[in-house]
């Protein structure tokens, strides 16, 4: 389903921006940090409505309206917010004392990455990666908007029998939407914890319990 | 094995020096420790040693090559923190085994070596368990048996004894004198417990904010300590206020006459 792949689109697209911005707002230290990190929350005290209009005209300049990479594109805008948060936090919690030590057993900078930084951030990956899932799946305005109604999601298809009384399908619909979303977040959180546990056992649950405490 | 050269380095943070010229030398194989309160800059010369932290001045040199442009990875220093910081996602084994694997030795190589690792430091039996079911005295041997099996050209130990008890921190002493001993590696020790540097170095650097202040060896520092915060922070002793009418030389030697006896008796 169309929904479905732009979503993980979207998550994964997102993940990519968030991960290395938040480790920037967590960790390291530069003028104009605060303004930054406020100025990223920008979509959400903005109305999003406002910046897909503001978009639209730009998007039909590039071609990218009616296509599906274009809605990708525009639902990145309302789910940054929550992605920088919730890795902004994480980093801040996790350090980069790790890393030191991984740099120093002589690891680089990619390979510190790969097999340090990214187990350790894991359970922030599957509650950033849900979010971002869920909030895209259900994005209705700017899907219509960009999408033009030739990209079908599922809000896009659900909303009209909502608005046209037709509770029958619209009560459907909605069921069918909470449950694929459930499965779709279950699917990413065992992916992740499939992956991690392959190489390296029980991931997120001693972090969790390191979290506590600390 | 290899010998450490810092030359006047110089570190300033956020307006306020952290160290300020300090020079340091420490002979191939030998056992040194920095010694100092806490705060006075002994972790950041470890950092800076190892190029975690960036000096604003001053050479490095290990083993006569500068290495102030290596990054850290390839300049061969490791570091055991005081917080152990074992990887918490992966096993004892493979824990140890992260250093040769980010080599690229191929596995069968590496599993060798990793037990004959955990069977040097007396682990053998924990290599499956995670770094959080041991106990505080095995993760710290297996933050050291990590950081020696990449066989650094110098092994920095940061506070490694402060997080024991005292049981367990005579047990560590005698450990690493042991290991370093048999392996006669550089080993550079930051403390703030004058009894761990007397025990385990040959040498002793005494620093105070920033600065450097003697480097000798413990029976030096014992017993003529070159300044008054020295021969404090080696034990209680006392003072007695004095005009100076000699050269210097007789002060420091009244200093010394005077630093045992009890004048109660």
């Amino acid at each position: 389903m169309t929904s479905i792949r732009i979503s993980v689109f979207v998550t994964l697209l997102t993940l990519a921006i968030t991960i290395p911005g938040g480790k920037a707002l967590g960790i390291y230290d530069f003028p104009g940090k605060g303004f930054i990190k406020i100025f990223v929350l920008a979509p959400l005290i903005l109305s999003p409505v406002a910046i897909g209009m503001g978009i639209h005209g730009t998007f039909i300049r590039l071609g990218l309206t009616n296509t599906e990479f274009g809605v990708i594109l525009i639902h990145i805008v309302p789910v940054i917010p929550y992605g920088i948060r919730i890795f902004t936090n994480i980093f801040e919690l996790v350090g980069d004392h790790l890393e030191e030590q991984s740099k120093v057993l002589g690891a680089g900078s990619f390979q510190t990455f790969l097999h340090v930084t990214l187990p350790t951030i894991t359970p922030g990956i599957i509650s950033a990666g849900s979010m971002i899932f869920i909030i895209s799946f259900s994005q209705y305005f700017l899907t219509f908007l960009i999408g033009g109604g030739s990209v079908q999601t599922f809000p896009v298809l659900m909303v009209p029998y909502i608005q046209s009384g037709d509770r029958m399908m619209a009560a459907t619909y909605s069921l069918v939407f909470i449950v694929v979303a459930l499965l779709a977040l279950q699917a990413i959180e065992k992916m992740f914890r499939l992956y991690y546990s392959k190489n390296s056992g029980i991931a997120g649950v001693y972090y969790t319990r390191k979290q506590v405490k600390s | 094995m290899k010998e450490v050269l810092l030359q006047n380095i110089s570190k300033t943070y956020d307006g306020e020096e952290t160290i300020k010229d300090l020079t340091l030398k420490i002979e191939k194989g030998e056992m040194i420790s920095l010694l100092g309160p806490s705060g006075c800059g002994k972790t950041t010369t470890l950092k800076i040693i190892a190029g975690l932290v960036e000096a604003d001045q001053g050479k490095i040199y290990i083993d006569g090559n500068p290495v102030d442009h290596l990054p850290t990875q390839k300049r061969g220093a490791a570091i055991v923190f005081q917080d152990h910081r074992l990887f918490p996602h992966t096993t004892v084994g493979a824990n140890v085994e992260f250093g040769l694997r980010m080599q690229g030795i191929p596995r069968h190589n590496r599993r060798e070596k990793v037990q004959e690792m955990l069977q040097f430091v007396g682990l053998e039996k924990h290599g499956d368990k995670f770094p959080g079911q041991i106990s505080g005295g095995e993760m710290q041997r297996v933050a050291i048996a990590r950081g020696l099996i990449v066989d650094p050209k110098v092994l920095l130990l940061d506070e490694p004894f402060s997080n024991l008890d005292q049981q367990l921190k005579e047990e560590m002493r005698k450990f690493i004198v042991d290991i370093q001993r048999k392996l006669k590696i550089t080993t550079i020790l930051v403390t703030h417990d004058k009894e761990d540097a007397l025990i385990t170095s040959s040498k002793i650097g005494v620093m105070f904010n920033g600065v450097l202040k003697q480097y000798g060896t413990p029976e030096e520092l014992y017993e003529a300590p070159k300044s008054l915060e020295v021969a404090r922070f080696f034990g209680e002793i006392n003072e007695i206020p004095v005009k100076k009418i000699a050269d210097e030389k007789f002060t420091h030697s009244l200093v010394l006459m005077i630093k045992k006896i009890n004048w109660k008796e």
